[in-house]
């Protein structure tokens, strides 16, 4: 069985699967499954940016504020000033991209611990938001700006789709890039990789920027799909994020893990919440079942990997032997 | 390396600087008014209290009176809202009006306005303790009765019906399900599929409904304990082509639950008129303060909106 | 060394988060005619004080490499404990003994996923965020509770020789964890913990154990903090804890402690922890609507580590 071992994830999240559709015989309807696929998406395409940022052993705490507060200003462009839906979604991802190079900046350049650097970001955007927006509420978007949320391409949902091409195109840079093997590196071990030439401050600098694109990106696609747009939307995700990130393989001191473990991490949060509401479960109780099944995942997980000493799933820059 | 007194007294001069630029630019504190008072509401995460500090402020205009709202950055967080009352105190407000999140929780804020002798008024939500002006509003339990009531009428009195609770420990929460409860105890024909929490939020009532919608085929109500939860449902079963189907219900009336009802989605939501209840909350306090006499309690009806006045509603 | 070489000596061995907190009361003096009163400084200990407690426990933590994101969600689970046994009568010493039960047991819990099972001290003390969390929901069924009984009024709003009790109950939370932390060999393994972990599961030490004890203190700690909670809204919400942790870390790092253990100060999370509640109060008495406060509050951390990194290196 030893061979299933790098498998652990796919493993832990097929076990989860069975056990819920044992109890309860609508989990594996089609329409179900698409519909967890669709509600991971979000906490997806954060997920993405998170996972980057943590292997190089920083964090982002700011990335729902972002979210919000670019989804508000495209509301806003949109809506109140009438422009088109472009410009609103570039103006939406500019935001994003500087919140994250002013995270990436402070990081990087002044050595502010990234908790506190991004913890005061998040603070800051959605007051931002909130002065923008005055409290209210901005709903009803064009059919064309809600196809990014509720449309469908070849019978695949929208944002299952963008989620995907994420995805995708993050494993690839993580894979087969320069710049992926340079986020590995920073992660690792900071002071080795600048000897050996790389430069690390951008590398960070960039991590953070495409974190806060990708929050940027999940902010759309949420207004889309709900169809309004609000400042406080998006205070969980930070930790929801992470908790995708860690429960993917990606651990906190960074240097390793990858973005697909994220994916399956997101999947699992997702599908926890689905069972929580197919089973009726109190929901007093529901952070309970959440935070226990988390726990018992992690350890199962880890204690594999313990025994075992498994290579990560996607190859990685491992530290070097004996650091 | 530069001394650290220099770098200090240079970051001081810069935080001075900007600091006094922001706060006298834009937001300064208490201008010159008869009276001076603060408006302290549950949270900023929904437009209800933003219509409640509309109401307040346009009677804080009419009244000349110098108002500040403040609102918790912990949502529905009583021990913040405590804070604000202690620093009003600090500041000797001349009437402090205060959304009680928590009804008992508030109380040792009151007692000290009391000792302080600052005049409270609890709009909304009422405070089980200390000396109180008045409490203006209408309960939360009987609103979600009366919107439950209209829309098991409408069913018919049978049929299946899911409810969607808000925050767990959130009194109004906790009200407005009661209110629902009882409306349902009256009503054997109806069967409740089930009541699961929305977190009072539009993304988690889409995502509850989906999940619901999966295993429960046949719905023919929905009841929620406010709009949010409500307009995300409405997204869900409208994505599933199931909106035709299933009535839904909200609590709160907002601008884009209004919409909704005209438009056909939502079936009925219930206003509490919050920008009445501040309006008068502050009227009260600057009643008290004239020396008038002020009823202990101001009961505002707070009708159920549905197809038939939604057009009077709609801004 | 004559006296103007000991005396910056020893102004050197003071936290930089002292002479942030010093600067942040100057400017709100300055700008607010009501900041400086003796009332107002008796309101910010009053608020400050239950996150002073959770800083103190989390600086403990820290220190140790680790970290406790369950601290609210424990707050919470305290206050509802003893407010069921204050509620049905068992008295002022019981409640408060079950509270810090619950805070124990989180602990000891926290304590053995990490030691024992190997889970990250994120995951594990996230996921019993959760736990805690739903156990108190679930334990308080979902609304808030209350009691009669004056004695655990005094606790957040009583005096002793004209000094309020949260200062009094403070300084002894001060006192224990600085004599724990700098007198026991307890307290050295927490430092070593945070440096060399290796170095010390070398030396014979036995880490599961001092970890497991590092947890339950820190489960401890929160509950001292979600007893003052509930004493000073004379009741206990469910979730009334919640975000204190975030809060406990942020006191932590502008006082001085990194998240790579070894380094740091309770000094410092005290002034971190009185520079974060000033800016509250601060920024409320000027009359900023919430959202300024958020902005501000941004700025303004930022501003403060911005210095200490600018300090520490």
């Amino acid at each position: 069985m030893k061979f299933l071992i790098p498998y652990s994830r796919f493993l832990i999240l097929l076990v989860l699967c069975a056990l819920i559709s044992f109890l309860s015989p609508h989990f594996l309807q089609t329409s179900n499954l698409i519909n967890i696929l669709r509600q991971a998406a979000i906490l997806n395409i954060l997920g993405v940016g998170m996972t980057i940022v943590i292997i190089t052993g920083g964090i982002d705490l700011s990335n729902g504020a972002v979210l919000a507060l670019s989804s508000c200003t495209a509301a806003i462009l949109l809506k109140d000033v009438g422009l088109p839906m472009p410009v609103a979604i570039i103006a939406a991802l500019l935001i994003g991209s500087c919140c994250g190079l002013i995270n990436g900046a402070m990081v990087s350049k002044v050595a502010i611990p990234p908790f506190v650097i991004t913890y005061a970001m998040m603070f800051f955007t959605r007051g931002l938001a909130f002065l923008l927006l005055q409290g209210k509420i901005i709903y009803g978007f064009t059919p064309e700006f809600r196809f990014i949320g509720t449309g469908y391409i070849w019978g695949v949902p929208m944002p299952i789709i963008m989620s995907a091409v994420v995805t995708f195109i993050f494993i690839f840079i993580q894979k087969y890039t320069p710049f992926g093997s340079e986020i590995y590196a920073v992660g690792a071990d900071e002071e080795a990789s600048m000897l050996s030439g790389i430069r690390t401050k951008s590398v960070v600098i960039r991590v953070y920027i495409l974190s806060g694109i990708l929050s940027a990106l999940a902010g759309i696609v949420y207004m889309a799909r709900l169809n309004a747009s609000e400042p406080v939307i998006g205070e969980a995700f930070p930790l929801d994020a992470i908790a995708a990130v860690l429960i993917g393989g990606t651990p906190l001191s960074g240097g390793e893990g990858g973005v697909g473990g994220t994916v399956i991490g997101a999947l699992v949060i997702t599908i926890i919440i689905n069972a929580m509401n197919l089973l009726g479960i109190s929901s007093l109780l529901q952070t309970f079942v959440l935070g226990a099944l988390i726990i018992i995942m992690i350890s199962v997980q880890s204690h594999s990997r313990r025994l075992f000493s498994l290579p990560q799933i996607f190859p990685v820059n491992r530290k070097a032997a004996g650091s | 390396m530069i001394p650290r007194y220099k770098m200090v007294t240079v970051l001081v001069a810069v935080f001075m600087i900007v600091g006094l630029s922001f706060s006298f630019a834009t937001d300064p504190a208490f201008a010159a008014g008869k009276y001076k008072m603060i408006f302290i509401v549950k949270s900023l995460d929904n437009p209800f209290w933003d219509r409640m500090r509309s109401g307040a402020e346009k009677a804080a205009k009419d009244l000349d009176i110098d108002l500040k709202t403040l609102a918790p950055i912990k949502p529905y967080n009583v021990e913040e809202q405590l804070r604000f009352m202690e620093d009003g105190i600090t500041q000797k407000v001349d009437a402090i009006c205060v959304v009680p999140a928590d009804s008992k929780g508030i109380v040792p804020g009151i007692k000290k306005a009391n000792k302080a002798g600052i005049p409270v008024v609890t709009p909304n939500s009422r405070a089980y303790g200390g000396k109180v002006a008045t409490w203006t509003g209408a309960q939360n339990r009987d609103v979600g009765y009366d919107i439950a009531s209209y829309a098991l009428k409408v069913l018919g009195g049978k049929g299946n019906v899911i409810i969607l609770e808000g925050t767990p420990g959130n009194q109004t929460a906790i009200d407005r399900k009661k209110g629902f409860d009882d409306a349902i105890a009256e009503h054997p024909g109806i069967k409740v599929l089930a009541s699961q929490t929305a977190k009072y939020s539009r993304v988690e009532g889409m995502r509850v409904m989906e999940n619901l919608a999966q295993r429960f085929p046949k719905i023919d109500l929905v009841i929620a304990t406010n709009d949010e939860m409500a307009l995300g449902a409405v997204e869900a079963l409208d994505a599933a082509g199931r909106l035709k189907e299933t009535k839904i219900t909200g609590f709160d009336a907002n601008n884009d639950a209004l919409k909704s009802i005209s438009e056909g989605k939502m079936l009925a939501t219930g206003d509490q008129r919050p920008d009445a209840q501040g309006y008068w909350g502050v009227v009260a306090a600057y009643c008290y303060l004239e020396g008038m006499p002020v009823p202990k309690d101001l009961f505002l009806p707070a009708p159920v909106i549905d197809a038939s006045n939604v057009k009077q509603h709609l801004k | 060394m004559g006296f103007k070489e000991s005396f910056l000596a020893k102004i050197r061995l003071v936290p930089n988060a002292a002479y942030m907190f010093l600067m942040t009361l100057l400017i709100f003096a300055i700008f607010s005619p009501s900041f400086l009163s003796l009332m107002n400084f008796s309101n910010i200990i009053l608020q400050s004080s239950m996150i002073i407690i959770v800083a103190l426990g989390m600086t403990i933590v820290m220190l140790s490499n680790g970290i406790d994101l369950s601290v609210g969600s424990v707050m919470s689970l305290t206050g509802v404990v003893t407010g069921h046994l204050l509620a049905s009568g068992s008295g002022f010493v019981l409640s408060i003994l079950g509270g810090i039960g619950a805070g124990v047991f989180c602990g000891a819990f926290n304590g053995l996923m990490i030691a024992k099972v190997g889970l990250a001290p994120f995951i594990a003390t996230f996921g019993m965020m959760g736990i805690a969390d739903g156990l108190s929901l679930f334990a308080a069924g979902g609304e808030t509770l209350y009691w009669e009984e004056p004695m655990f009024d005094v606790i957040a709003n009583g005096h002793f020789l004209a000094v309020p009790a949260p200062v009094w109950i403070i300084s002894v939370i001060f006192f224990i964890v600085y004599l724990i932390l700098y007198k026991t060999p307890f307290g050295i393994n927490i430092f070593a913990l945070g440096g060399n972990e290796e170095g010390l599961r070398l030396a014979g030490v036995r880490i599961v154990r001092n970890k497991i004890g590092i947890y339950i203190l820190s489960g401890i700690i929160a509950s001292f903090a979600g007893i003052m909670l509930a004493s000073r809204i004379a009741s206990a919400h469910p979730t009334g804890g919640f975000g204190y942790e975030f809060e406990a870390i942020a006191a932590s790092v502008i006082g001085g402690t990194t998240f790579f253990g070894g380094r740091g100060g309770i000094v410092g999370s005290v002034f971190g922890a009185l520079i974060i509640t000033l800016i509250r109060n601060g920024l409320s008495l000027l009359g900023y609507t919430t959202p300024w406060q958020y902005c501000l509050i941004g700025i303004i951390l930022t501003v403060c580590v911005t210095i200490n990194t600018f300090y520490s290196r």
